[in-house]
């Protein structure tokens, strides 16, 4: 019996390990061809301006409305909680804190995972499963340079904009919004704001952006890539990529932010 | 690159996959402009055969050499050299879902002469398109197609950058009348201008007159490799049946 | 579809520009904001500890930020160096003996620093020059001497108010310590005494047990017993006022009898209860003052509230003790519901803000 387990539980371990080394070896080859991005851009730079489009651009509406209500929210959650403190100016730094250092990257991540992430690892999957990864190995390109590396720069990309429109949009929107219930001037709301904002907020939402877009788009593609031939793979691969994406995210925005505010 | 050695030249070659072995021990050379048929029944293994010539499959063992270069072992500008010099045309087109026809056809193009004129590239794509009667699908995405159109459209993206090699994957199946004869002329022009073509299919029906070599498939092993006229005396069953002899 | 697929690269092209358009406005707002590019002029300052101090605190002037802090350090004295800057504007606010007066901001945990200007505004303090906290002997003199006041925002002030509040609760004796203290000392006192005669009131009952019936709780059954039992009753009673009578010496002078015992003992009230009765309301009222005027302190501001509320705690309990011997079941009827507290006084933590 403890044989039998002993023996399940080496076996699983090898698997794991087995896993991992594989995308230990995907991560670095992509790395490479990302090297070489430049050559073959004649060919890529369509598959990269069409994931911004799909993963940036589509996805501004979504964001803007999501970063509005979460700015207005925290602003009128903010006002009703610390206006009882007498301690209104520290809504500021709330906000700072919240929308800028936290959410900002985090609620954008989690939208691209659920729209992207799974489109990326679906339509690799699905390229698989219609030869179409055959089709480019027979022309000569390689797929990872031109399917994986202009989808994880497109999804990086795309990433670190939406979190400049969400971090602009929280605070502008959320200003706009809670003004219906808490009329606060937008110059007196903004001077109070600009001078809690420190750069390290900035290049800390930045930061996490690119490094998320980078997880993202690389587990999605790995996932997508693992399809071997039939199409009743790609949906258990596209969940798998959007788990492994969720739990690496949130991994790395604590190792980040400790990174940056605590150590 | 030199005359001496064949054109196409592959030895020893072993594949296994998933615990079977698909092509054992196999040696075959092609001859520049040579036009061949690979006749076989399912999982004979013809068309791995045609996949690893393509740069799609590697060889457990063995080497493919194409004008004297090994695959395996060349530099990534002789490799890229190759996959220009080799193309491959499948059974159901393959072509890239999210691109449109255009799009997919500019891709061999795009890759392999980075530095020719766009609108150029452009011209010579819609005078292919237009002599495959294919104007109209020029902007449209591959589920819009019909069978037939992915398959013209995926022989055009093989053959416009014009290669010394032309591996094909059943180019007849599942296409209409008009569209056999389209390919048939197609295929006459590429021995016409010294292409190397090998293309397998299940059947000989109308490559007849085109091919000047046939190679019986089976069990990932060359049961017969000859012309067709000497091939029409075999005593093999195998090869009786695939000819249609009986 | 098709549009978008036509136009990717404008409109991508449109989506990057647009975003980085606004990343630099925003950066370029900062900066202004933050008088990036406005001549600084640095000074030192000396603090007594670094709680709350960070890189980026401001100094303010009447609630006015004029600069920050940028670096701060602790010097062969364990005090605090730091440096701080003002910007261009206000450097002529920065005269000599003027005084820093850090408080910590007790949500945040962030400092706010106020400049507490000198008298003489045309002698200007010369860049690098030192300005001490108000906390460290030469800031204190400083303030001793009149030359600088505590003035500031509502905070600064609510914080210094909550200084001196301390000083004078720390205060044995001092004549000037306000009312709170003065409150709070009589309150210890009549504690001291309660407790003493609670003591003897304990000791009675103890007596009372075992005058009459070796086991304990023999009265208390007696007396449950004489409640449904008339008979009994009158003899058990008649034993227990003997008892009570003479034994205890306290509870003579308790008043308006209104438990089972007392009512039994001295049914007039006049010779056991009224004295420790009106000990215990004298007591009360000066609970009740104390209670009110802390309340009275907690809606000026939380953080007095907050920082008073351990010794609301202490006075509570007190109460809660007092009113259970007044309180007791054989002497009235129970004990009552808790009075209801101030909300703001228990959801601040205590902070001593110095």
């Amino acid at each position: 019996m403890l044989v039998q387990i002993a023996d399940s539980l080496g076996k699983r371990f090898a698997e794991k390990t087995s896993d991992f080394r594989e995308f230990l070896h995907f991560f670095g080859e992509s790395i490479r061809q990302m090297f070489l991005f430049a050559r073959q851009r004649q060919v890529a730079t369509l598959v990269l301006m069409r994931q911004i489009l799909f993963t940036g651009f589509e996805a501004l509406t979504l964001i803007s409305l999501i970063a509005a209500a979460i700015g207005g929210l925290i602003i009128i959650e903010g006002h009703l909680v610390l206006g009882d403190f007498g301690q209104g100016q520290l809504l500021n730094v709330i906000l700072v804190t919240v929308i800028v250092r936290e959410l900002s990257s985090l609620l954008v991540a989690f939208i691209i995972i659920a729209r992207s992430g799974t489109a990326i690892s679906t339509e690799l999957g699905n390229m698989i499963v219609n030869h179409e990864i055959e089709a480019l190995q027979s022309i000569g390109i390689s797929p990872l340079s031109y399917l994986v590396v202009p989808r994880v720069f497109g999804v990086v990309a795309a990433m670190l904009t939406l979190t400049i429109y969400f971090n602009i949009i929280g605070l502008i929107g959320g200003w706009a919004v809670s003004y219906a219930f808490f009329p606060i001037g937008l110059e007196d709301f903004y001077t109070g704001l600009l001078s809690e904002l420190q750069v390290v907020d900035v290049f800390s939402s930045f930061t996490k952006s690119i490094i998320f877009g980078f997880a993202i788009g690389t587990i999605a593609c790995y996932q997508g890539m693992k399809v071997a031939f039939a199409s009743t793979e790609v949906p258990q691969r596209t969940i798998k990529a959007v788990v492994q994406s969720l739990t690496w995210v949130i991994i790395l925005d604590i190792l980040l932010t400790t990174a940056f505010y605590v150590i | 690159m030199s005359s001496d050695h064949p054109h196409l030249d592959l030895e020893e070659i072993f594949f296994t996959h998933g615990g079977k072995t698909h092509l054992e021990n196999l040696s075959v050379s092609f001859e520049r402009g040579s036009f061949s048929v690979i006749l076989g029944g399912s999982g004979s293994g013809k068309t791995i055969f045609l996949k690893i010539i393509g740069g799609i499959l590697f060889p457990d063992s063995g080497s493919v050499f194409i004008d004297g270069v090994n695959t395996e072992q060349s530099s990534e500008p002789e490799e890229k050299s190759i996959r220009r010099r080799v193309s491959f045309v499948f059974q159901d087109g393959a072509l890239l879902s999210n691109l449109t026809v255009l799009e997919n056809l500019l891709l061999p193009l795009d890759f392999h002469f980075p530095d020719r004129d766009r609108s150029g590239k452009v011209d010579l794509i819609q005078r292919y398109l237009t002599k495959y009667s294919l104007s109209d699908i020029r902007d449209k995405r591959p589920a819009e197609l019909s069978q037939a159109q992915k398959k013209l459209a995926g022989f055009i993206r093989a053959i416009v950058t014009e290669p010394e090699i032309v591996l094909i994957d059943e180019p007849l199946a599942s296409v209409d009348q008009a569209s056999v004869r389209l390919l048939l002329r197609e295929l006459q022009e590429l021995k016409q201008k010294k292409t190397t073509v090998i293309l397998c299919a299940q059947s000989l029906g109308k490559f007849e007159l085109l091919c000047d070599r046939i190679l019986i498939f089976k069990d990932g092993t060359v049961l017969e490799d000859a012309p067709p006229a000497r091939l029409k005396h075999s005593q093999n069953p195998v090869t009786r049946e695939l000819l249609h002899l009986d | 579809m098709k549009f978008k697929f036509k136009y990717t690269n404008r409109i991508v092209g449109a989506f990057i520009l647009v975003a980085l358009g606004m990343l630099v406005t925003s950066v370029v707002l900062i900066a202004i904001q933050q008088k990036v590019f406005v001549k600084k002029y640095t000074f030192k300052a000396r603090f007594l500890d670094a709680e709350g101090l960070s890189t980026s605190t401001p100094i303010r002037f009447k609630g006015y930020e004029i600069g920050r802090i940028i670096s701060f350090r602790l010097n062969d004295e364990n005090m605090i160096d730091a440096d701080f800057t003002v910007v261009e504007e206000y450097r002529t606010k920065i005269v000599e003996n003027s005084a820093l007066n850090k408080a910590k901001n007790p949500i945040s945990g962030t400092s706010t620093i106020e400049l507490l200007q000198g008298p003489d505004p045309d002698r200007i303090l010369p860049e690098g020059g030192l300005i001490p906290a108000i906390d460290i002997p030469e800031g204190r003199k400083l303030l001793d001497e009149g030359l600088v006041t505590k003035t500031g925002d509502v905070i600064s002030s609510m914080l210094v108010n909550t200084d001196r509040l301390l000083e004078n609760l720390n205060r044995d004796n001092n004549e000037r310590a306000g009312a709170l203290f003065r409150a709070l000392v009589n309150l210890a006192d009549a504690s001291e005494k309660l407790d003493e005669t609670m003591g003897m009131i304990t000791l009675t009952f103890e007596r009372l047990n075992k005058d009459n019936n070796p086991q304990d709780g023999a009265l208390f059954r007696s007396v449950n017993n004489l409640a449904n039992l008339t008979e009994q009753l009158q003899t058990t009673v008649t034993i227990l006022n003997k008892t009570l009578a003479s034994s205890d010496s306290l509870l003579t002078a308790y008043s308006k009898p209104e438990g089972l015992a007392v009512k039994l003992a001295d049914p007039a009230g006049e010779n056991f209860v009224k004295p420790i009765r009106q000990t215990l309301d004298n007591l009360n009222v000066t609970l009740r003052e104390a209670t009110e005027l802390l309340a009275f302190i907690n809606s000026q501001q939380p953080e007095i509230s907050g920082m008073i509320s351990e010794g609301k705690t202490t006075l509570n309990s007190a109460q809660k003790t007092l009113e259970g011997i007044n309180n007791n079941p054989l002497i009235r009827g129970g004990i009552s519901k808790e009075s209801e507290q101030d909300v703001q006084g228990t959801k601040q933590r205590p902070k001593h803000t110095k």
